[in-house]
């Protein structure tokens, strides 16, 4: 079936069968190489994207279920000034990430930062368990999407800058 | 699984037409279960799949003073930024203890309520909380409890042909309520099984009480909940090693294996002795 959708800002099309998993479309049709096939279970997180402004594993979504719909993968999602601002502060709390999982964990915590309000500790903690990184530890991760969340808030609490 | 075509139907009308041109259709909503476990058959046989992501009625929540009505596509992420003020503690609590974050903005309710073998985690939770279910086939729509989708012998039996479009929960306070895992997943489920209690306490005395386990088949012994209501805290130690014991034979009539039979039984006491140490 022809797959018509919008992927990082653009109108793209291409032939896939209904049932293919939508990071190996990504992978071999749209060179978006960010993305890991891994456990094809949701449970290691390195394949995910933004669906319709939702995180969700690509691994788990069908081709069919794009159609019309919008992507952002990290090739995207890396020119966005979320992405600035979510690696400036994991660098500053000395961070490194390793190439399977930077993607992913920079996504996981962008999605945070472009919800309307501060995110809590525990929502924090749900969104980034979603990603399976042993690189750094979870308070370090906490620490620095903290520090992200302060940068996009200015530090106030549910309230404009 | 062979997939044959997919329709897209951007209303409940179109999704009732092509359901009457295909009885067999698979519906889908979040699909999560059938991207990691494969379809019930687990054969190669062509399927049409009903793509029902598309349609708005099915992704609406409403909320009344008796109730709260959701959409069966409405993901489970959608379900815990609920306002906190609603009383769905049961249902919440379960849905954390399903997947990741980003696997809950796939997951739908409708999909975890009408998974076809096995009942998953939410649908312990909304037969504790008395939950209903709306039914729409080619002969219309029907409002039925949700234990309507439960057979004679305890195991799941969602009709075919049929979309499951709407779960009404009424809008009851419960001053207790728990869930939790009956041990490990096995190989060949899709979940673990879940324990489900809520109860509501007025002046010392239990008014409601609801104790369900869901794996392969339910568990719900109306006469256990029966001779316990009524009862003012705090209940005897010999009172809760009853029920204990009652649940253990229930679970085990059921066809719960005994490990699980024996955890369920467990749950219970620890329910009841938690509920009793909350109220003091």
């Amino acid at each position: 079936m022809i797959i018509d959708f919008i992927l990082n800002g653009e109108d793209v099309s291409t032939q896939a069968e209904p049932m293919e998993r939508l990071s190996d479309l990504l992978r071999e049709k749209f060179q978006q190489s960010s993305l890991m096939s891994d456990c094809l279970e949701g449970r290691c997180g390195k394949c995910l994207v933004f669906l319709g402004g939702h995180l969700v594993n690509s691994c788990l979504v069908p081709a069919f279920r794009v159609r019309a719909a919008e992507i952002i993968t990290y090739e995207g999602f890396k020119s966005t000034d979320t992405h600035e601002l979510v690696h400036t502060s994991f660098d500053q709390e000395g961070i490194e990430l390793c190439g399977f999982c930077d993607a992913a964990v920079y996504m996981a915590a962008g999605s945070l930062l472009d919800a309307a309000a501060q995110p809590s500790d525990d929502t924090i903690m749900e969104t980034i368990s979603s990603v399976y990184c042993r690189c750094a530890t979870p308070s370090a991760t906490m620490q620095a999407i903290h520090a992200a969340v302060d940068l996009k808030f200015g530090g106030k609490y549910g309230r404009a800058r | 699984m062979r997939v044959e075509d997919v329709a897209a139907p951007q209303s409940l009308q179109e999704a009732i037409a092509f359901l009457k041109r295909r009885p067999q259709a698979m519906p889908w909503a979040g699909g999560t279960l059938i991207m990691t476990k494969g379809d019930r058959a687990g054969n190669d046989r062509p399927v049409s799949i009903l793509d029902l992501h598309g349609i708005p009625e099915l992704t609406a929540v409403h909320r009344s003073d008796r109730f709260l009505e959701l959409g069966a596509c409405v993901t489970l992420s959608t379900i815990l930024s609920l306002p906190g003020s609603l009383s769905l503690d049961p249902l919440r609590e379960g849905i954390r203890s399903i997947a990741t974050a980003s696997v809950r903005n796939l997951a739908t309710i409708g999909g975890n309520v009408s998974a076809h073998g096995f009942f998953m985690t939410c649908f312990s939770a909304l037969a504790c909380m008395d939950a209903a279910v709306e039914l729409r086939d080619v002969t219309g729509s029907r409002w039925a409890g949700i234990h309507t989708l439960i057979g004679d012998d305890g195991r799941p039996s969602f009709p075919d042909s049929t979309i499951l479009t709407r779960i009404r929960i009424p809008s009851l306070h419960w001053d207790f309520a728990t869930i939790r895992r009956l041990g490990e997943q096995a190989r060949d489920e899709p979940c673990p099984a879940s324990f489900s209690a809520a109860a509501r306490v007025e002046k010392g005395t239990i008014m409601e009480l609801r104790l369900v386990a869901a794996g392969r088949t339910i568990v719900r012994d109306r006469s256990l909940e029966l001779s316990l209501i009524g009862q003012r805290l705090p209940l005897t130690p010999k009172m809760i090693e009853a029920a204990e014991s009652a649940a253990y034979d229930m679970a085990l009539e059921r066809e719960l294996d005994a490990p699980r039979a024996g955890r369920y039984g467990s749950a219970v006491a620890a329910f009841l002795y938690d509920m009793q140490g909350q109220s003091r």
